[in-house]
């Protein structure tokens, strides 16, 4: 028996997947191969470690959906690719910062209407855009046409359109409705979205990638050209050239955008439309009666004095609102900061860029959001634990996490 | 891994019951999906068709696999069937795993050790073949036997039990560091 043998009826045995007519040759071999031993008795350690790693989490609607369906007897239907947005994953922007929270309670608030309006100049937004995916035969597959009007703070109504297939989708804070094929679903105490400004229209941090130079004019404004490497698919971006610039970003409005793999194109989102700063009615983001309620149970409620950190000793990061979880938690949210490191009575953790993702700090939970286009979020449980917070990522790291993020193909 | 898969146990016939049974479930069926298809919006889509296929084959189910069998290999197929029409390859993406600092452990220097294999373990997965990452995940995280992991990645179960060995081997180095 070689090692490579021996190791697989080791791991069979762990698994109890071990024919027990083999469990003779596997000791011969462990008792003459310290290795192989070793190998052997590192597995449930290993088990352990593997429990530790957090799994992915549908969404919460998910049993509501199905269920909505079960009688329908509904065909299957599955949406196109949605866009996968530029993860704003910064470069040179990461310099080490530090923030102390001393953990006394925080008072808290839905995000306002001046911290929303702090983040951009612009405060209504309405835009129309066509989202092409594209066949490899280059024919265009899919189209949606989209109709978006945002009104600070964080209202966002949503339309679109697939194959006469149609959705729209109010935002507001706290809560949120969905009108689709599956039904009419209100989720209501819901955690603020992480991103009260939409996409286009983004306070955006850095970007990993570069300008390219000059883009087209579109409807009346110049761009820039960003362009965006992540596992082998290349993104351009064509960015609002007034407002843009590279580091230092306070806002941005994303007017075009193109993904490719290697030189073809494979998407394409363009902008029909724009206006802003205008008149947007109230009533757009009014919620239509009937349908299925989802409580989530978060609220909005003052549960002290937040000793936050002022946002002058933090380069790059400044707080723009707390809001109370469900489970108490604090959710703080920050403009201005990238990947960051969360620190808890001395532990910490380096939540990955995923959006919205768990990570334990200790038995302290701090879940980090970082929305590809939006505002970085820090949660985390409140009590009397010292919390840190930081971006003390070097760019080849950035790199390795982009790389996570998009993985090539073939690996 | 998350709890014992629940084998030999029927399929509630009831929508409620369903409903409860997407409740367990939903995670890995998201989470296997959402590995293929690199996007959380399909991937919600086809973890939904998987629970409506299964909810309508759920007369066919005789216990031979666990629950959770079952679905992942419905699952895989929902996937597959969306890959062809969309006339592409299902993406073989990894979602980034935490750092999870072991709360029982009260020494802080062993704590520390711990969230540190952790975060090899995590590197060293994202390194893995894609083929391997999704035994070991199936395996550790999902508690799928041999046959279950064999019928929902078609292949051989002498190629998990190669894959597993595999995997953990290369684990296991990067974690001792």
């Amino acid at each position: 028996m070689n090692h490579h043998e021996a190791r697989m009826l080791a791991s069979a045995l762990a698994d109890g997947e071990l024919e027990p007519a083999r469990l003779g040759e596997l000791d011969e071999h462990l008792a003459s191969c310290d290795p192989c031993r070793a190998f052997a008795g590192a597995l449930p350690q290993l088990s352990v470690l593997a429990a530790a790693l957090p799994r992915e989490h549908a969404p919460s609607e998910l049993p509501h959906r199905v269920r909505a369906r079960l009688s329908e007897g509904s065909p299957p239907t599955i949406r196109v690719p949605r866009w996968r947005m530029a993860p704003a994953l910064a470069a040179a922007l990461v310099v080490a910062l530090v923030a102390l929270l001393v953990g006394s309670v925080p008072i808290v608030r839905v995000p306002s209407a001046e911290a929303a309006r702090a983040l951009s100049r612009i405060s209504s937004l309405f835009i129309e855009r066509e989202l092409t995916t594209f066949d490899e035969s280059g024919r265009p597959d899919t189209v949606t046409r989209e109709r978006l009007w945002f009104k600070a703070p964080g209202m966002i109504r949503t339309e679109s359109e697939t194959d006469g297939r149609k959705t729209l989708v109010i935002e507001r804070p706290g809560l949120r409705y969905q009108e689709d094929h599956n039904g009419r679903f209100l989720n209501t105490g819901m955690l603020p979205s992480t991103t009260p400004l939409p996409e286009p229209l983004t306070p955006m941090l850095a970007i990993l990638g570069g300008t390219s130079g000059d883009g087209p004019v579109v409807l009346g404004r110049p761009t820039r050209r960003i362009e965006l490497m992540f596992g082998g698919e290349r993104r351009e971006a064509l960015v609002d050239a007034e407002t843009f610039a590279v580091l230092g970003v306070t806002e941005s409005l994303v007017l075009g955008k193109e993904t490719f793999e290697g030189d073809r194109v494979v998407a394409t989102k363009r902008t029909l439309a724009l206006e802003y700063n205008v008149d947007v009615a109230d009533s757009l983001f009014r919620v239509p009666e009937g349908a299925t309620v989802i409580d989530h149970g978060a609220e909005p409620r003052p549960l002290g004095t937040l000793t936050a950190p002022p946002a002058g000793p933090i380069e790059g990061l400044a707080l723009v609102a707390a809001v109370a979880g469900s489970e108490g938690e604090a959710i703080l949210y920050a403009k201005g900061a990238f990947q960051i490191l969360v620190e808890i009575d001395g532990l910490t953790a380096l939540p990955s860029p995923s959006r919205t993702q768990t990570t334990f700090v200790g038995s302290r939970r701090a879940t980090l959001v970082l929305p590809l286009f939006g505002l970085p979020e820090v949660r985390f449980s409140v009590g009397t634990h010292r919390v840190a917070v930081r971006a003390p990522l070097a760019p080849p790291l950035l790199q390795e996490l982009a790389r996570q993020m998009y993985p090539s193909d073939g690996e | 891994m998350d709890e014992a898969p629940d084998r030999a146990a029927g399929l509630p016939e009831d929508e409620a019951g369903f409903t409860a049974l997407v409740r367990e479930h939903g995670d890995a069926i998201f989470g296997l999906a959402l590995r293929r298809v690199g996007d959380r919006g399909i991937a919600e889509d086809l973890a939904q068709e998987t629970f409506l296929r299964a909810w309508r084959a759920r007369a066919k189910y005789r216990g031979e696999a666990s629950v959770r069998g079952w679905l992942c290999t419905i699952a895989v197929n929902v996937v597959r069937d969306w890959a062809r029409r969309k006339g592409r390859r299902p993406a073989e993406s990894f979602e980034p795993v935490f750092v999870d600092v072991a709360s029982s452990a009260d020494d802080p220097a062993a704590r520390a050790e711990v969230a540190e294999a952790i975060g090899r373990l995590r590197t060293a997965l994202g390194l893995l073949p894609a083929n391997h990452r999704e035994m070991f995940l199936l395996r550790e995280r999902d508690g799928l036997s041999y046959a279950e992991i064999a019928s929902v990645l078609s292949c051989p179960i002498g190629t998990v039990m190669s894959g597993l060995a595999r995997a953990r081997e290369r684990l296991l180095e990067a974690v001792s560091g």
